[in-house]
């Protein structure tokens, strides 16, 4: 089954400056690749993304499109959220030249009052939108008129 | 009036001592009494200068070159160098500058305000201001580093700056171990606490 759904607002902004902190970090000029571990927080604009490690990908030398950093892996309590919507999985591959977002394993998309869950989760942050696959199951909490309903799956995990 | 035979034989000996020794005197003085100044500027030390020098050896304008195991070769130059004994176990050093050419890697260069040398174990504190650039685009400034002459390992300080391709890393410290040691290539590791701000070339910002 696949679902697809509005994620994000205005278009994301790649070029905008990207902040990443974390515990540690080992570059490894030889594969081009820079491993941040311990609590990795990564922000660009809106978007935020947190994880246990995330490996960087660069290429010095590339200094036409977005740049040197082309691609970032994320594994371990990923959490992907820009400000309105929050998408939580084992893993997730950030594509920055395309925006794309590929997040893999128990993916939880919560927008609001809804949550949605399958195994594999592709969005697009361009054109703003996310199709989830793989089992997917929507949680839906009906309004009741007078209060706003409670807010499920937003409890994220510590 | 003709001189007494031992008078004259007393004079006589007299002579062929004294006026040999006058010669030598005269001979010597050319060389000992300085007339004009060929060196130019006297050298004079004032009494802070001595007190400065202190009792030990002090060596200014120093070279240190050598290679480390994994075949890095360096070459330092100090304003000077003050061994702390004979033969010295430390040598402290003041307005160091230096090259490392790394065996497998980019040639680094470095400044700072001082350092301490510890001749027995090759280990070279640094301090104060300390400049590393590398010639494939890296800079690094932080307080404090330890550079290992023997394994080639490089360390910096309780607060590090780097620029490079991945932008500017904020750190706490920072491990350089060579290839050799790793088996892959050169490892950067920066630890305790890291930030990297990262900004992207904007396509319609232009270069």
């Amino acid at each position: 089954a696949q679902t697809t759904v509005p994620f994000g607002t205005s278009g994301h902004d790649a070029s905008q400056p990207v902040e990443v902190t974390s515990e540690r970090l080992d570059l490894d000029q030889g594969a081009g690749s820079a491993i941040f571990s311990g609590t990795v927080r990564v922000g660009q604009g809106a978007l935020r993304m947190a994880a246990d490690k995330v490996q960087v990908f660069y290429d010095p030398k590339a200094q036409s499109g977005t740049g040197p950093i082309q691609r970032l892996i994320a594994a371990g309590n990923v959490t992907l959220t820009n400000g309105t919507e929050a998408a939580e999985a084992d893993s997730a591959t950030y594509e920055v030249g395309s925006g794309k977002v590929d997040m893999q394993g128990n993916v939880l998309l919560t927008q609001g009052s809804n949550a949605l869950s399958g195994d594999r989760l592709a969005i697009d942050l361009n054109a703003n939108s996310a199709r989830m696959d793989g089992r997917v199951r929507t949680l839906f909490v009906p309004q009741s008129p007078n209060q706003p309903g409670p807010q499920p799956g937003t409890a994220s995990k510590p | 009036m003709a001189l007494r035979p031992e008078v004259h034989s007393r004079v006589v000996t007299i002579l062929k001592l004294g006026l040999p020794l006058v010669a030598l005197a005269l001979v010597a003085s050319v060389f000992l009494v300085q007339t004009d100044d060929r060196l130019g500027g006297t050298i004079n030390f004032s009494e802070a200068d001595i007190n400065q020098l202190g009792h030990g050896l002090r060596l200014t304008n120093s070279v240190f070159t050598g290679t480390t195991q994994s075949g890095d070769r360096f070459r330092f130059t100090a304003a000077t160098v003050v061994p702390d004994a004979a033969p010295p176990k430390h040598a402290a050093i003041s307005k160091l500058d230096g090259t490392l050419e790394l065996a497998d890697g980019p040639a680094v260069s470095l400044v700072a305000d001082g350092g301490d040398l510890d001749i027995d174990s090759q280990r070279l504190d640094i301090a104060g201001n300390v400049r590393i650039s590398t010639t494939d685009g890296y800079e690094l400034e932080t307080d404090k580093a330890t550079i290992d002459f023997v394994s080639g390992t490089f360390v910096a300080g309780d607060q590090v700056v780097t620029r490079g391709a991945l932008g500017e890393i904020t750190s706490g410290n920072l491990h350089v171990t060579p290839a050799a040691a790793t088996g892959e290539a050169r490892r950067f590791s920066f630890s305790d606490g890291v930030r990297v701000v990262y900004d992207p070339p904007d396509p319609k910002r232009g270069p």
